[in-house]
């Protein structure tokens, strides 16, 4: 019982006691709230920094719990987990400060709070989850925690984009876990380990090994909004601004994606897969994905859903990285699932500033709206931009890498064309809403303008979140090549997985 | 410390944009574009800055000629400031584009000092994007130009980000030192003419310019026509060096889209009936002709050491001519002190048209010792195109009546006046100017030209005399109106919701306004024979490149 | 030591009588009762976990011809659960039946049937378990027909007769055990019983009474009445603990003593109907419009999924495989009894406060009550079969023997029943989610609320994350035929 078991459970607890407090906290305790968030927060954020020390220097962090016979709960870090924790911890610190901004005066907060940590307590457990099993149960665990956040608004409209939500996840939780039983009843537990553990049981059934993976797939699939799975995303953007950043750019879309990795690299083992022959079927999917979302953008006027559809075409990139051999396309997939969340939740939380503050929904609402509230534009801008991927934002870094890594694997005749049309299509729909920000002019009066306190454009509280989240992705890019960049991190991975 | 100097014209713009809502006035633009100059001339030749943290790993070097293009770009860029009006103007961006004016120069320092391949790219991604802020103008027009001009920008990034990829992949370093003895694949070189075409404005790739050139504001037009576009020639400078493997093909392509682009701005040009345009198709002509050169030089890598310092020469001319011709256009049209104007703009369109003793004529002294008869069709054809883009760009500008010289800042038109004898007589050369009339000979026949035609209309078909105000100057008789494209007249509103920009619209040669107006002239005679001269220089091209 | 064992059986027997003389002071005696009976049966659970199977031979005589009692892993975990069911439900009673007119008799039946499960859990002979049998049906018939309501006393009365019927034939099976093999006792039994005619018929009477207390599909028909329309802490130890103990008996029947028995073509015959009452129950539990029909549908799609487990088991020769999906089967039973009776005190709750259980109608229930939704949520959870409940781990187990021994048939079962088992919860969040006045304002956490929420919270985190030790348990058999 010594650090390298607590680790990880105390970084679970800290998000998960906060929450289950919160719950049982009354409604007006504002100050309460707040600090136990905050507290929470702050001290995963600190366990997660002990947590990236020790996996650099390569020690060993688990937690193992007997629930029967060959199912172990498993909480273990390793390079991967600690890209997703960090990347949730971070970003949930983030996010929790504008919440506490956004709904400010808006009923059911405890409620709302409770959730939101239950909710990064899931994503937490699913990043550090050692083996398929923990994996799965954090995933469902995950929708249940989701669902209450996307209904949260209580509307007719709410509560079905949260039944939609609720009906595709449900599904694909299902398929996973068929999948994960099936791959568990050939095999036994299956831990996750580098560079995968099917390729020890040479015995297996190939066509066996590729319906699961088939199973898994879709079950990942569907939080990763892969196409044609993604209708949910689309309708859960009825969810308030912090729940939409948090599921866009953390949470759900990315466990799904961070499940795939791990199928794909710690699971069946990237060489195995790709000898099975079941990465270039992902990889055709994903590249799918990334026009699609993008052409759907085009045509959303709804800012929001604009943005979600730029999700499901950002997060495939991930997936595209993973399903190509080689270690600079991972290094280009695991470093977007950094980079996407960073600049994804920027743009949420813009969004969400724009919709509190003057009421702004929709895209043609937004003429001039630059020069009403420069800084959330600024971060909206430097996200977008980075979307797009013009360096030195960080989305640049993972298209570079991802080109690169397609050119080695050999498949960068169809990869770069895909990353370029993406790339013309994600400034195809981004660049009208930068123009008519900043360069249009207003057009008289807003659609709901809110009255604040004279001088800032919006609390502080609001304020700050996009802008610094913003302030990272351009870091993020600015500085790749230093010690612990995300794209340091997602090389160390690389190595590790592709460790001889 | 003196290295870490470089950083000095990057980080300044970078961190004033970051100061830019606070700060009032113009002296702080002037400060961030001086830096630039200051860097050139203070910091040695070969130093270097190793960033290794900094993006995927940058280096900074000033080797000669990206100091010379920051010296003489500088220049540029800090007249440029004495055309913002001294408070931001609504419907411009931003700061009235101050922002867009800083990005774009940090980018443009950057991208001059960068030693890699990324570094370049992030600072030419960064000129050029930011430039939208430059570009746009406050009529529709203007924004759409500006559209047009990031839709291409757009598209050139893409290409550059394919062809360093490619590049990346295949020699697996991305210093430029690296890339001598290098065979770049073929697809890489293409993306990489694509790429810098766009800046360049090679033929077909040129379409976003007149438009831009056409509605820009005075301050954005100074740097686009003059350090921004030569960025993409310093592309192919660095990218395409000399001790390069390249497949001669692609300096032969090279080499026929420039001639082209002389071809068809010096034929478009003459066909303008805005004085701007007339200067944007020059831009086009003289872009060509460098490019030309540059394709030269790699399909016959024995000319290239010859032949890059008269590139070089005369881009680094035209850096300085072309903004200081579209400023002085611009100081004329407001009526600043009239007389001294004019007086400059002959001498500026003098030195363009490469007139002895002055800095053109310097430059194609230059570069005449090298090309010894080849091409000569193609500089001839330049020569005497150039000088007749002259004399109609004076002609057209007699018609622009300027308005009452009421409240005029007397900045800009000191500045203009500070700056016209370098640009007259730049860049500096080590011999100096030589003191010969070679040369002459294309400048006289063009101006003989231009005078028979004038003779001619005003002799010979007295009664067409007064068909149009702007009539060409060398008008014989009138077409009837030029429509080279039917929906032109047409202009749609830009609807941004569905993504309407995405269809494909032809961009036009003219603008609309431009082509109602065109009901005159043309002269069929003059094309017939400039065409001719056309080909004749082309097939001595082919000639001699053979 | 073994003395221990006739606790969980006299203390509430003795509060019953208690009770009925003394019918004041009847919810006291009641609390009391259960907290004694609750110490019982976990004395008992800690000491078959120690010591293994522990045998009392009452008055003296050796078994086979008194009665015997006997605690194995199996009775041992179910005899937990039933004290702790059932002490959560007495003191959710104690308010909900407070100052009602059938307090008294709420608490002598209530303690009654209390004492007929025990019984029936600890026998270790066939008439013994005959008779307990017996008593419980009666009890719960009159427990059942407390509502006083036409349609309950209608639904009782169905109950008991089915019920009877059910007895009768359990009767005549245990009759010709007794002519076929000479034995009563279930210990001789596993040891002699042997696949000749008289163990067919026997097992089929026995199992065919047993399947309609236990309500099976297609004889499930009297349950969602009977369980909708009684109050909801008889609902609640009806559902939870009632149809366990019939269920109880096929185990032991099907799997331990007629263990050699038992064909995999035979497991086939309550495995089918088993696999229709999962996708049955649940499309009808999503149909329902009320709430405790809901839950009563949703206990006959769970009793179908705990015949599947058996008839998976059954399928499977002994040994550990087995005894892994008995453990699972045990596991879903136990985390099935804590969530439905968590699930019927919370929707007892929100009938209480507002007068009727109309799904559609219950907009405003998670403001109004947030600690009792959030019950209804966590049951659901352990119901639906998501993580970190019991249930998903049993369903884990469920799915990795049916695609081991190759019965793919059970997946897209399994599958759709889960979804559906979401659908009919996830409906009913959201329409307790939904704004509305329906249920009143919000007032403080009454104490009924905490039972329920601990017996919810028992079901998916205990038995989720803690249940390890049942693996362990769970095999200690006192019957295994042919060995476990």
């Amino acid at each position: 019982m010594t650090l390298s078991f607590w680790l990880p459970l105390a970084i679970l607890l800290s998000s998960l006691i906060p929450g289950v407090l919160i719950f049982l906290l009354a409604e007006e305790r504002h100050r309460t709230r707040t600090a136990l968030n905050l507290l929470g927060a702050v001290t995963k954020l600190i366990l997660v920094g002990v947590l990236i020390w020790g996996v650099f220097h390569e020690q060993v962090f688990e937690t193992r719990w007997a629930l029967a016979p060959g199912l172990d709960f498993v909480l273990q870090a390793d390079a991967l987990s600690v890209l997703f924790v960090s990347l949730s911890t971070l970003l949930w610190l983030v996010t929790t400060v504008y919440a506490i901004g956004y709904l400010e005066n808006s009923p059911h907060r405890s409620r709302f709070f409770g959730f939101f940590s239950l909710c990064v307590t899931a994503t937490v457990g699913l990043a550090l989850a050692g083996n398929l099993f923990t994996f799965v149960l954090f995933y469902e665990l995950l929708t249940l925690a989701t669902y209450p956040l996307i209904a949260h608004k209580g509307s007719a409209e709410a509560l079905r984009g949260a039944r939609i939500y609720l009906g595709y996840t449900l599904v694909g939780g299902l398929l996973l876990m068929i999948g994960a039983v099936w791959l568990h009843s050939l095999i036994g537990p299956v831990d996750f380990v580098q560079g995968g553990m099917l390729a020890g049981h040479g015995q297996l059934d190939p066509g066996v090994l590729r319906w699961i993976f088939l199973l898994l797939i879709l079950g990942l699939g569907v939080k990763a909004a892969l196409v044609p799975l993604h209708g949910w995303l689309p309708q859960a953007m009825v969810a308030p601004a912090p729940v939409s950043a948090l599921l866009h750019a953390v949470a759900v879309v990315k466990a799904g994606a961070f499940g795939i990795v791990r199928v794909v690299y710690d699971v069946y083992g990237v060489e195995f897969a790709a000898g099975l022959g079941v990465l270039d079927l992902l990889a055709a999917v994903a590249a799918a994905t990334i026009v699609y979302g993008s052409f759907k953008a085009l045509s959303q006027d709804h800012l929001k859903k604009r943005l979600a559809y730029s999700t499901v075409s950002q997060v495939s990139y991930i997936v595209l990285g993973t399903a190509i051999l080689g270690p600079l396309a991972t290094i280009g997939g695991l470093v977007h699932l950094v980079h996407q969340g960073v600049m994804k939740i920027t743009l949420f939380f813009a969004a969400g500033n724009y919709a509190e503050s003057l009421g702004i929904h929709r895209i043609s609402e937004m003429d001039g709206v630059g020069r009403r509230m420069p800084r959330t534009t600024l971060a909206f801008t430097i996200g977008a931009l980075g979307m797009i991927g013009i360096p030195p934002v960080a989305g640049f870094i993972s298209k570079w890498y991802l080109g690169l890594g397609a050119l080695q694997a050999g498949v960068g005749a169809w990869v770069v064309p895909v990353l370029v049309a993406s790339s013309l299509l994600n400034a195809a729909y981004f660049l009208p809403i930068l123009y008519r920000a900043w360069f249009k002019r207003p057009a008289g009066s807003w659609p709901a303008e809110r009255p604040h306190a004279a001088g800032g454009e919006l609390p502080g509280a609001l304020l700050w979140p996009p802008l610094a989240t913003a302030a990272l992705s351009l870091l993020a890019g600015l500085f790749a090549a230093s010690p612990f960049s995300p794209l340091e991190w997602a090389q160390l991975i690389a190595a590790r997985e592709y460790r001889p | 410390m003196n290295d870490w100097l470089l950083l000095l014209p990057i980080f300044t713009p970078l961190l004033l944009v970051a100061l830019a809502h606070r700060l009032s006035g113009r002296g702080w633009l002037l400060l961030a574009a001086a830096t630039m100059g200051a860097t050139g001339l203070l910091v040695d030749e070969g130093v270097s800055l190793d960033l290794p943290w900094l993006l995927l790993g940058t280096q900074l070097q000033l080797d000669a000629t990206g100091r010379l293009f920051m010296i003489y770009g500088s220049l540029i860029w800090m007249l440029a400031v004495l055309f913002f009006p001294s408070s931001p103007e609504v419907g411009a961006g931003p700061g009235g584009g101050r922002h867009a004016f800083l990005l774009a120069l940090g980018g443009n320092a950057l991208l001059l000092m960068a030693a890699d391949m990324l570094t370049f790219y992030l600072g030419f991604a960064l000129m050029s994007l930011s430039a939208y802020g430059l570009v746009v103008g406050r009529s529709q027009r203007g924004r759409r130009a500006a559209r047009i001009y990031l839709i291409f920008t757009l598209i050139g990034e893409m290409a550059l980000f394919a062809a360093l990829l490619l590049i990346a992949s295949e020699s697996g370093s991305l210093r430029f030192a690296d890339l001598s003895g290098q065979t770049l694949p073929s697809l890489a070189v293409a993306l990489l003419l694509l790429g810098f075409g766009i800046k360049v404005a090679l033929p077909g790739l040129h379409f976003w310019l007149p438009p831009a050139y056409g509605t820009a504001p005075l301050y954005g037009l100074a740097v686009l026509s003059g350090p921004m576009m030569k960025a993409g020639l310093l592309g192919w400078l660095r990218f395409l060096p000399t001790g390069i493997s390249l497949d001669p093909v692609w300096g032969q392509t090279l080499l026929l889209l420039g001639s082209l682009g002389v071809a068809l701005g010096i034929l478009l040009g003459l066909l303008q009936v805005q004085p701007r345009a007339v200067l944007a198709y020059s831009s086009i002509a003289k872009m060509g002709l460098i490019s030309t050169l540059v394709g030269l030089s790699l399909s016959q890598p024995t000319l290239a050491p010859l032949l890059l310092p008269a590139v070089l020469a005369i881009a680094l001319h035209h850096l300085l001519v072309k903004p200081m011709l579209f400023l002085g256009l611009g100081l004329w049209q407001r009526g600043v002190g009239r007389s001294w104007t004019l007086a400059g703009l002959v001498l500026l369109a003098l030195s363009l048209a490469a007139a002895p003793l002055t800095g053109g004529g310097a430059a194609k002294v230059a570069l005449d010792g090298v090309l010894d008869g080849r091409l000569g069709g193609l500089l001839l054809f330049s020569g005497i195109g150039t000088t007749l883009l002259m004399v109609r760009f004076f002609w057209l500008l007699r018609h622009y009546s300027s308005r009452p010289a009421g409240e005029v800042e007397r900045g800009p038109g000191a500045g203009w006046l500070l700056l016209l004898p370098l640009a007259v007589w730049g860049p500096l050369q080590p011999g100096g100017i030589p003191l010969t009339l070679h040369g002459l000979g294309p400048l006289a026949a063009g101006l003989g030209l231009a005078l028979s035609s004038m003779a001619i209309h005003r002799w010979c078909l007295p009664h067409l005399r007064r068909t149009d105000l702007r009539t060409f100057p060398f008008a014989g008789w009138t077409l009837r109106r030029i429509r080279l494209h039917p929906s032109a007249v047409t202009l749609p509103t830009p609807h941004w919701r569905t993504p309407a920009w995405l269809r494909w619209r032809s961009p036009k040669l003219f603008s609309r306004k431009d082509l109602a107006t065109t009901t005159a002239p043309a002269l069929g005679w003059l094309l017939l024979m400039l065409t001719l001269l056309g080909a004749l220089a082309l097939t001595r091209i082919f000639h001699t490149a053979a | 030591m073994s003395d221990l064992l006739i606790w969980p059986i006299v203390t509430p027997l003795a509060a019953a009588l208690l009770a009925l003389v003394w019918p004041s002071r009847a919810t006291s005696i009641g609390i009391v009762a259960a907290g004694l009976t609750l110490l019982s049966t976990l004395r008992v659970a800690w000491q078959v976990s120690r010591d293994g199977v522990l045998e009392l031979a009452l008055g003296g005589w050796s078994p086979g011809l008194g009665i015997a009692l006997r605690a194995d892993g199996l009775s041992a975990i179910l005899l937990a659960m039933s004290g702790l069911v059932s002490m959560a439900v007495a003191v959710y009673a104690s308010v909900y039946f407070a100052g009602s007119a059938q307090r008294a008799g709420f608490w002598t039946l209530w303690l009654l049937l209390l004492t007929a499960l025990h019984a029936l859990f600890l026998s270790g002979d066939l008439f013994n378990v005959y008779v307990t049998l017996e008593l419980m049906g009666l009890a719960a018939v009159g427990l059942a027909a407390l509502g006083g309501g036409r349609e309950a006393l209608q639904a009782a009365l169905r109950y008991l007769i089915l019920g009877l019927l059910g007895s009768l034939a359990f009767l005549a099976g245990v009759a010709v055990v007794y002519a076929g093999f000479g034995s009563l006792d279930m210990a001789t039994l596993a040891g002699v019983a042997a696949p000749v005619p008289a163990a067919w018929v026997a097992l089929t009477l026995m199992t065919g009474g047993l399947i309609i207390k236990a309500a099976l599909f297609p004889l499930h028909i009297w349950l969602p009445a009977a369980h909708a329309n009684a109050p909801a802490p008889v609902s609640a130890m009806l559902s939870a603990l009632v149809v366990k103990a019939a269920l109880y008996l096929v185990v032991r029947l099907w799997l331990e003593i007629f263990d050699g028995v038992v064909t995999s073509a035979a497991a086939w015959v309550i495995g089918v109907p088993g696999g229709i009452a999962v996708v049955w129950g649940s499309w009808a539990a999503l149909r329902a419009a009320r709430l405790k029909l809901l839950a009563a549908f949703s206990t006959v799609a769970q009793l179908g999924y705990l015949f599947l487990f058996i008839a998976l088991a059954a399928g499977l020769p002994a040994g550990e495989p087995r005894a892994a999906v008995m453990t699972a089967l045990v596991l879903m039973a136990i985390s099935h009894g804590f969530a439905k009776s968590a699930f019927f005190l919370g929707a007892g709750i929100v009938m209480q406060r507002a007068g009727h259980d109309r799904i559609a109608e219950l907009g405003g229930t998670a403001r109004a009550l947030p600690l009792t939704t959030f019950t209804l949520a966590l049951a659901g959870v352990a119901l639906v079969g998501l993580p970190p409940s019991g249930g998903f781990l049993a369903k884990w187990q469920l799915l990795t023997t049916a695609i081991a021994s190759g019965q793919w048939i059970w997946l897209p079962v399994v599958g759709l029943g889960t979804l559906l088992a979401a659908a009919y919860l996830f409906r009913l969040l959201g329409h307790a989610f939904a704004p509305g006045e329906g249920v009143g304002p919000r007032l403080a956490v009454g104490r009924e609320e905490i039972p329920a929420l601990a017996l919810a919270l028992t079901a998916t985190l205990l038995l989720g994350l803690g249940a390890a030790g049942l693996w362990e348990l769970i095999p200690v058999s006192a019957y295994a035929g042919r060995g476990l």
